[in-house]
């Protein structure tokens, strides 16, 4: 019989090289001597990603490396962790039966090749979970790319982010750290696997069909400026936006776009963030692609709900892990709840790991973006959405 | 009114009070690198202004009342009136 034995660090230490040794210490304390097959890895870009990746490396230089820069902070059970100087965190995996393999690819022209690329080179093509960490802007082609040779693998993950959402941020893959890049981990072998993935908002009946779209930028709704009609939605927080354009990102955190996926059971919603309004066109940008005609809603949430969303994600993990012990924790919170939550979101992790897995290590970054698998849909990419993805002994 | 380190003194209030993830709040909301102004940092209208409006946004009434005061205190106004 295998066991997953895993143990997290993390630090708010201002200098690199202090940062990573305080994180790898505390986690290495526990692992009781067990070689980590895994270290998944976050810190936010106040640090050189580049420094951050190569310490761990000499530490761990036969373990896979995977995950991505952070916004905000880092996630793990004690809360939000950061310092004036920013915030490291790794989380080792490791254990008897536990196999894990790793892939990557650099993004360029073709995001889907990026993928497709990633995924040939996992030499994996069964795991029970994979992975996912991305750089934003094409999740949803990576994410073809990846399913074109995988198949149905169910994948979790987030966007790489920085704090400035100015392009900043790194995808730690096990090849070093990229600013655009997909790295995917699988996970097989004697272990245990609960997984769940969320938008923790509420649809309202307010709908209309997207009439103008291109890529990530929604230009018509109904046939009027998008602007417009997130503005009748969103109310006069964004008035100012809408006249001279800017950034929406606080104002619609609590009031996202609504994205309807047909079910057995109903629709489900994706959340869609609006991150910025163009003032010549009334354009709406947003973190995801909507399809031409589709009919959106604005969906509710406030910051209540997005911190007890956290409950029903480790319950619901934990229910899809069957009568499995966790031992490990990889968590995605989407940066924008997060921002939105704002200070409540250190007690609330903290209370919420403590009511549903305490004892169980865990490590959380602060995405771009959010991918999950949905049952009956497969993988998505959505935005203010959170995952978590539990590995366990049988 | 001060001509330099308006961002700075925003940003070690926050601090204080709220801890570094308010900060990393502040830049994400307002899409300026406040970290990289100084005490004797030239003040920059335009990032002033989107800092002030993240502000707005990650402060309560009460909470923005005590950044004035504290600014007040100091003989400052954290932006332009």
């Amino acid at each position: 019989m295998g066991y997953v034995r895993a143990a997290v660090g993390v630090s708010s230490a201002g200098d690199t090289d202090s940062a990573v040794e305080e994180a790898v210490r505390r986690a290495r304390a526990g692992m009781s001597g067990v070689d980590p097959a895994l270290v998944f890895l976050t810190a936010t870009v106040d640090h050189d990603a580049s420094d951050v990746f190569n310490r761990v490396r000499s530490q761990f230089p036969g373990a896979r490396i995977h995950g991505s820069t952070t916004s905000l902070g880092v996630l793990c059970p004690d809360g939000v962790v950061m310092g004036n100087g920013g915030a490291v965190g790794v989380l080792l995996v490791g254990g008897d039966g536990l196999d894990t393999h790793a892939g990557s690819a650099v993004i360029k022209d073709d995001p889907e090749a990026a993928g497709r690329a990633a995924a040939e080179a996992l030499g994996d093509r069964s795991p029970a979970v994979l992975l996912f960490s991305v750089a934003p802007g094409a999740e949803e082609a990576v994410l073809r790319g990846v399913r074109g040779v995988l198949g149905d693998v169910p994948i979790f993950g987030g966007s790489a982010a920085d704090h400035a959402i100015a392009g900043d941020w790194s995808v730690f893959t096990d090849d070093g750290p990229f600013r655009s890049a997909v790295s995917l981990v699988s996970i097989a072998g004697d272990v245990a696997v609960g997984a769940h993935f969320l938008s923790p908002y509420r649809p309202t009946e307010a709908r209309a069909e997207v009439t103008g779209a291109q890529g990530r930028t929604i230009t018509e709704i109904d046939g009027k400026p998008a602007s417009e009609t997130l503005h009748a939605w969103i109310g006069d927080s964004i008035a100012q936006q809408v006249e001279a354009g800017g950034n929406v990102l606080a104002q619609t955190a609590f009031r996202p776009l609504g994205l309807p996926l047909a079910t057995s059971t109903g629709d489900r919603y994706l959340a869609i963030h609006p991150a910025s309004i163009r003032a010549e066109d009334g354009a709406v940008n947003v973190f995801a692609q909507v399809p031409l005609g589709t009919k959106v809603c604005v969906m509710d949430g406030d910051a209540e709900g997005l911190i007890g969303a956290l409950d029903t994600l480790i319950e619901e993990a934990k229910k899809a892990g069957g009568g499995f012990i966790p031992r490990a924790g990889f968590l995605i919170y989407c940066a924008g709840c997060a921002g939105a939550v704002g200070q409540a979101l250190d007690a609330g992790l903290r209370d919420a790991w403590k009511r549903g897995l305490d004892g169980v290590p865990m490590l959380g970054l602060c995405s771009f973006g959010e991918q999950g698998t949905l049952p009956e849909i497969g993988p998505v990419h959505a935005n203010l959405s959170m995952s978590l993805v539990l590995l366990g002994d049988r | 009114m001060a001509a330099v380190g308006r961002i700075h003194f925003v940003v070690e209030f926050l601090e204080r009070k709220y801890g570094a993830f308010a900060i990393s709040r502040l830049i994400m909301m307002s899409g300026v690198p406040v970290r990289s102004f100084t005490a004797t940092t030239p003040d920059d209208r335009e990032a002033l202004q989107k800092v002030r409006a993240a502000v707005m946004n990650l402060l309560s009434r009460d909470e923005f009342e005590e950044l004035l005061r504290a600014a007040a205190l100091e003989g400052r106004e954290p932006w332009d009136t």
